[in-house]
């Protein structure tokens, strides 16, 4: 349902949408930690110390940036990482930091 | 023409040389003296159980089964309810076994998810995904104990059946822990809930308590279609994994949780304690 | 150690009335400890949010040298991630306050630089008491 199937995205719009929010970095941390992590949204949220409510739209972002997908399993909607498409992306991210200048960059 | 199968599961050929072709075909555990006592290992796509009380070693002894199992090719998964991946990754790394790396080479995967959702799936399983992502030969549940909070009690049996029927049927050899918090007396059932005739081999691991010292041993219990060793032998965890010690042969009584010296070593002591008498008088 | 309970406008406690060492090795040895704990909660921040490619690339770039800057770091973040550092910097206090048991409120506006401060504290009184 959230598949995320769109035109490319440069790497700092995928950056920007990684970081979104807190609550997207928590859930970043949480499956990049777990990558073999699959569960419910509700079981998310109580993963990250957080309410069903405040995750669930968060949790959409990433379901659109396709980081994370989603799944029927009997009467449960599941989510878990896509390997693949988080490699992907992560190295997009990669490539658009290669030519960013920090302050101070030797 | 297909050969007729013996009961050890090699074909008419492999009979005429039965010591060879069966060790190949066998599941190693990668723990030598533990796959001499299997006979050469576990009978491929055999459902085995792995019980034994907390703290006995039942997920080191798991992992390494994995882990051997990726150094000979075989792609596992090791599926928990409990821990998250990264504590199983930071405990592997204890004894040498970078698992993130075996995940970077598809060659394993370390899958968490709860029991609620293992018994909901049907025909479309959580577990389909990454079975097809790195066709594993060897799957470890750590463990199906979680299972049983999650059904009636009548029901452990029937869904127990559903999970190994899943994975034989797709050809992978399982582990399937159990946390027993006793295993005495001369009865293959390891659990309450009729298990043990459900599984094709049973491993369990017992501490036991000998001259004051807690000590740990393994035992073959059941093995579906072949022999195996039938003695207790004792096992330790060091740093590189389990490692597995001679027989309590000094020993009687240890399954029933009362170990006593066996009579000839007593006589042994004896002779032993007057002959030092002896020597001071 | 009294821990204070936090309010919505410092997520951590009051802990800046405990007396600081006046033994310059001690606080040396302190600060090291200090700095060796930032540095990785740094480094696992950044590696577990973004990736350990990432994390070499802004290593390369020099964004860890001033790591126990708090003021030059969080520029640097900026600089990089524009919004997206404050989400950085949430994951680094959220981490470095379990290591050190700080309570952490979501709920707070997060300054960085008080939050640091915060943790370097709590370190020295735990060696302190050691």
């Amino acid at each position: 349902m959230f598949r995320g199937e769109q035109a490319e995205m440069s790497g700092s719009e995928i950056l920007s949408t990684l970081l979104g929010s807190e609550i997207r970095g928590d859930l970043l941390v949480l499956f990049h930690k777990n990558p073999g992590l699959i569960d419910t949204v509700d079981g998310v949220a109580r993963r990250i110390g957080r309410t069903t409510v405040t995750v669930i739209s968060e949790l959409r972002e990433l379901l659109e940036l396709g980081v994370l997908r989603q799944k029927r399993i009997g009467n449960s909607e599941i989510v878990f990482l896509d390997r693949a498409k988080d490699r992907d992306l992560l190295q997009s991210v990669a490539n658009h930091l290669k030519t960013v200048r920090i302050g101070g960059e030797k | 023409m297909t050969a007729a199968r013996s009961k050890t599961g090699a074909s008419g050929f492999d009979q005429l040389f039965p010591g060879k072709a069966e060790e190949n075909s066998r599941v190693k555990t990668g723990i030598v003296e533990l796959d001499e006592m299997l006979r050469g290992g576990f009978m491929p796509g055999d459902a085995v159980m792995l019980a034994g009380s907390a703290g006995t070693g039942k997920t080191t002894l798991a992992l390494q089964y994995l882990v051997n199992g990726v150094k000979l090719g075989e792609p596992g998964i090791y599926v928990t309810f409990e821990e998250l991946p990264d504590q199983i990754y930071r405990d592997a790394k204890n004894f040498g076994w970078d698992l993130r790396k075996m995940e970077e080479e598809d060659k394993f995967r370390v899958i968490c998810t709860s029991p609620s959702l293992m018994l909901e799936s049907g025909s479309d399983s959580l577990l389909d995904d990454v079975l097809h992502e790195i066709q594993p030969r060897r799957l470890v549940i750590d463990s199906l104990s979680h299972l049983e909070m999650f059904v009636k009690r009548d029901d452990m049996r029937i869904e127990a059946y559903r999970v190994i029927r899943y994975l034989k049927t797709r050809g992978i050899s399982s582990v399937l822990l159990w946390e027993s918090p006793q295993i005495s007396g001369g009865s293959f059932s390891v659990t309450d809930v009729g298990l043990s005739f459900l599984v094709d081999c049973i491993v369990a691991l017992k501490p036991v308590e000998i001259e004051s010292s807690m000590r740990k041993a393994l035992v073959i219990l059941k093995m579906r279609g072949s022999d195996h060793d039938k003695r207790l032998r004792e096992f330790e965890i060091t740093s590189a994994g389990i490692k597995i010690e001679s027989a309590f042969s000094n020993y009687e009584g240890i399954i029933s949780g009362s170990p006593r010296k066996v009579a000839s070593e007593k006589l042994m002591e004896m002779f032993r304690g007057a002959s030092e008498k002896q020597k001071k008088a | 150690m009294r821990i204070r309970e936090s309010s919505p406008t410092n997520p951590h406690g009051d802990f800046g009335s405990a007396p600081r060492s006046t033994d310059p090795n001690r606080r040396f040895a302190a600060e090291k400890a200090f700095s060796s704990v930032l540095v990785s909660t740094v480094r696992e921040a950044v590696g577990n949010a973004l990736g350990h490619n990432v994390l070499e690339i802004l290593t390369a770039k020099g964004l860890l040298d001033d790591a126990n800057n708090s003021k030059e770091f969080d520029r640097k973040l900026q600089s990089i991630f524009g919004n997206g550092a404050a989400v950085l910097e949430r994951i680094v206090v959220k981490d470095l306050n379990r290591k050190l048991g700080i309570p952490y409120n979501s709920e707070a506006r997060l300054d960085y630089e008080k939050s640091l401060e915060t943790a370097r504290e709590v370190c020295f009184v735990e060696s302190r008491l050691k």
